[in-house]
């Protein structure tokens, strides 16, 4: 078990990480590491965010700076911060799951069928939703890992299978009856204060990601797996074992976002889980770039979603126009990226 | 070091020339009144108008029978689009077809063009007598239509923007029945406000047939209220389901002076949005109104998030889009008829409503047989 904290590290680690490691050289100052952990290659997209804030709260001051925006963007933005989690563990262990869009809209429709038309109670009805989720999750582990299909083709065709079934379950038309409008639209609906439940999922999943990732050898092992998988594979790491539980993983947590959605909505829509697809990945990768260099984690696929929802939060407080928040979308995620790539590469030059 | 900071500059300017760009196209085309119907004798009007269109029809409106036999054994093809409401339509369909003694075929589709054309082309193997498609784009199946009028087999459409002719039997609830509602909605605002009304209009670009409601619905509103405001919010069809609720909820706080929310689709528009005006702290302060409902929409009514909402009479359209192939086949011409227009609020709202969905008049289907002489 030794050899799994050693390599990887030595593995993925930067060359300052290691000398920090080394017992007779003194540590840095806490200045430097506070001057570390706030440089622009961590914590770009931080202060592309600060300035977003700053620049609407000077556009649109009657409405922008004050706890309601904040409180909007949050609630706004749970579910795609949900759905960003759910593909970070895959991604940290380099797994794509293009399917979990199909799942979270998979999860909902269940669910709503289930409470719906079969008058199952909500626990039971739930529970079975989570598992359809993970038992997906597991199909795409048997796919990816087991017939060593590559990931990114073995979703998008458990994606097509998902899609059927969702129409099997649908016939395409959204599943509404009055008995969702009750204790399970509270699961989503609920709002303390102007926050949602939802906001509270995703603050518990974030939590739970990070201390995997940061604070547990699997984390370390997953990451390992997806640096570099042969010399994790050599120094003793099970990296077929990580990628078939994150793709169960994956699938277990977008399942039960389907069902917050499913919740949200108020019916079991069977396009629900679609419009996610794109942000969810493009959270997960520009988070990506903060706070861990190029590692996939929660606290910066946090701050991505918190970046681009403000954005376009910021421009539908301002009235722009409708293509204005893609458009916003768009810029930002280069802009961050190139920002970050340019101090990068000057960091390493000077 | 010099070109690290060209480029880091040039990316700062792109992000700003995007947001300089972003606020020098700001959209907010709210209109205040113009020259119109005065307060009073205006809100009177809309007062008569929307009292009546609150009455739910007891008749479809159509009472001219064919007066010759239909001819028996046709087949119908009915192309699914791809979306809710045309899933809908086929069971509907297929139980008119078999009251006139068709038979009548589902084709299911994605809605792309590719596959309306691959199912036209089926149809018309498959030798169907007739074919329906909803909301068609003349474009994208032209081939097909022609095709289609030169072996004589129909063709009929609803909801759809395109003239009637060159191939197009009947247009059923097209650009007029969206302008009368729009009339009707706006009457209803006007009305239930008496006269205070500040509205936006939240439209879906992307459906063009919504064009006309939105054009008579500002004129009708202006005509009842001239000092009453309006404004449009443009939604992308690609925020449905997704992010238009939190569009609609910052148009509002940035607008709290807006007491009506028209929703141009209520059901494509609706999904969550009781939920974040009720976070937003906004439910209270504006009322919202709408056409094409769905349970879901009327669930919402019947807990107090809707007010009024001109519900889709999938029935009408799809006897009326029948009855024009029937009188075709039987040789008569065809009626223009419009499907019923009734605005449901909570006192009017049939309890049928909130399990499934429902015809604006019951005897529809009497009436049609009638019609039909069956």
């Amino acid at each position: 078990m030794t050899p799994l904290t050693s390599v990887p590290e030595a593995a993925t680690e930067p060359p300052t990480a290691r000398a920090e490691a080394a017992p007779a050289t003194p540590g840095p100052s806490r200045a430097a590491r506070l001057a570390h952990g706030l440089a622009f290659d961590r914590v770009g997209a931080v202060y592309v965010w600060l300035g977003i804030i700053v620049l609407f709260s000077l556009w649109v001051p009657e409405t922008f700076p004050n706890l309601a925006t904040a409180k909007q963007i949050l609630n706004a933005n749970a579910i795609t911060a949900l759905a960003a989690l759910a593909v970070t563990i895959p991604l940290s262990a380099r797994v794509f799951d293009l399917s979990f869009a199909g799942v979270i809209t998979l999860t909902g429709v269940v669910v709503a069928h289930l409470i719906a038309k079969d008058g199952v109670p909500l626990v039971p009805a739930i529970a079975l939703g989570v598992l359809v989720g993970l038992g997906i999750g597991l199909i795409n582990a048997v796919v990816v890992v087991v017939m060593r299909i590559d990931s990114f083709i073995a979703t998008l065709a458990t994606g097509s299978l998902i899609a059927a079934l969702v129409t099997m379950v649908t016939k395409e038309v959204p599943i509404t009856d009055a008995k969702l409008g009750a204790a399970f639209a509270n699961i989503g609906q609920t709002n303390v204060d102007g926050v949602t439940l939802g906001v509270l999922y995703c603050a518990v999943v974030a939590v739970a990601i990070w201390y995997l990732l940061e604070h547990t050898a699997t984390g370390r092992r997953l990451y390992a797996t997806g640096f570099n998988p042969d010399a994790a594979r050599l120094a003793g790491v099970r990296v077929d074992r990580l990628r078939f539980l994150s793709l169960v993983a994956s699938g277990g947590l977008a399942g039960a976002t389907g069902i917050v959605l499913a919740s949200m909505l108020g019916s079991g829509s069977p396009t629900a889980g679609t419009p996610y697809l794109l942000p969810a990945f493009a959270a997960a990768f520009l988070g990506a770039t903060q706070l861990k260099h190029g590692r996939f984690n929660a606290g910066g696929t946090i701050i991505a979603v918190l970046l681009l929802g403000t954005g376009v939060t910021g421009l539908a407080l301002a009235n722009a126009p409708q293509w204005a928040g893609d458009m916003f979308v768009g810029v930002v995620l280069i802009a961050a990226l190139a920002l970050t790539g340019v101090q990068r590469r000057s960091t390493r030059a000077g | 070091m010099s070109v690290h900071r060209l480029r880091k500059g040039l990316a700062l300017v792109v992000l700003g020339g995007a947001l300089v760009a972003v606020g020098c196209g700001s959209d907010d085309s709210g209109s205040g009144g113009s020259s119109a119907q005065g307060g009073g004798a205006g809100v009177e009007k809309a007062l008569a108008q929307a009292e009546k269109a609150t009455t739910r029809p007891t008749s479809i409106g159509l009472t001219a029978g064919i007066g010759k036999d239909v001819p028996a054994g046709k087949k119908v093809a009915f192309i699914s689009c791809g979306v809710e409401a045309c899933e809908i339509q086929g069971d509907i369909i297929k139980q008119g077809a078999a009251d006139l003694g068709w038979t009548a075929e589902a084709i299911g589709t994605d809605g792309s063009p590719e596959q309306l054309q691959n199912a036209f082309e089926t149809a018309l193997r498959q030798g169907a007598d007739a074919v329906i498609l909803n909301a068609v784009n003349r474009d994208a199946v032209a081939k097909q239509i022609e095709k289609a009028e030169q072996q004589g087999v129909a063709f009929v459409t609803c909801c759809s923007i395109e003239a009637e002719g060159n191939g197009i039997l009947r247009n059923v609830g097209g650009k007029e029945n969206s302008a009368r509602i729009g009339e009707n909605l706006a009457a209803q605002i006007v009305a239930d406000s008496g006269g205070e009304a500040n509205t936006l209009f939240v439209n879906i670009s992307a459906f063009q047939i919504l064009q006309a409601l939105a054009g008579q619905l500002e004129s009708s509103y202006k005509q009842f209220c001239a000092d009453c405001e309006y404004a449009t919010l443009d939604i992308p069809a690609t925020s449905l389901g997704k992010d238009a609720p939190d569009r609609i909820v910052s148009y509002l706080r940035s607008h709290p002076q807006v007491n009506y929310v028209v929703l141009s689709v209520s059901n494509a528009l609706g999904a969550g949005l009781p939920a974040a005006l009720k976070a937003a702290g906004l439910a209270d302060k504006v009322k919202l109104v709408g056409q094409s409902g769905d349970t879901l929409t009327f669930q919402d009514m019947a807990a107090g998030n809707i007010d009024s909402v001109v519900p889709f009479d999938y029935y009408a359209v799809d006897y009326l889009m029948l009855d024009a192939l029937a009188r075709h086949f039987a040789g008569v011409p065809v009626e223009q008829a419009q499907p019923p227009m009734w605005i449901v609020t909570p006192d009017n709202m049939p309890a049928e409503a909130t399990e499934g969905l429902f015809p604006v008049v019951e005897s529809y289907r009497d009436e049609f047989k009638q019609i039909w002489g069956k």
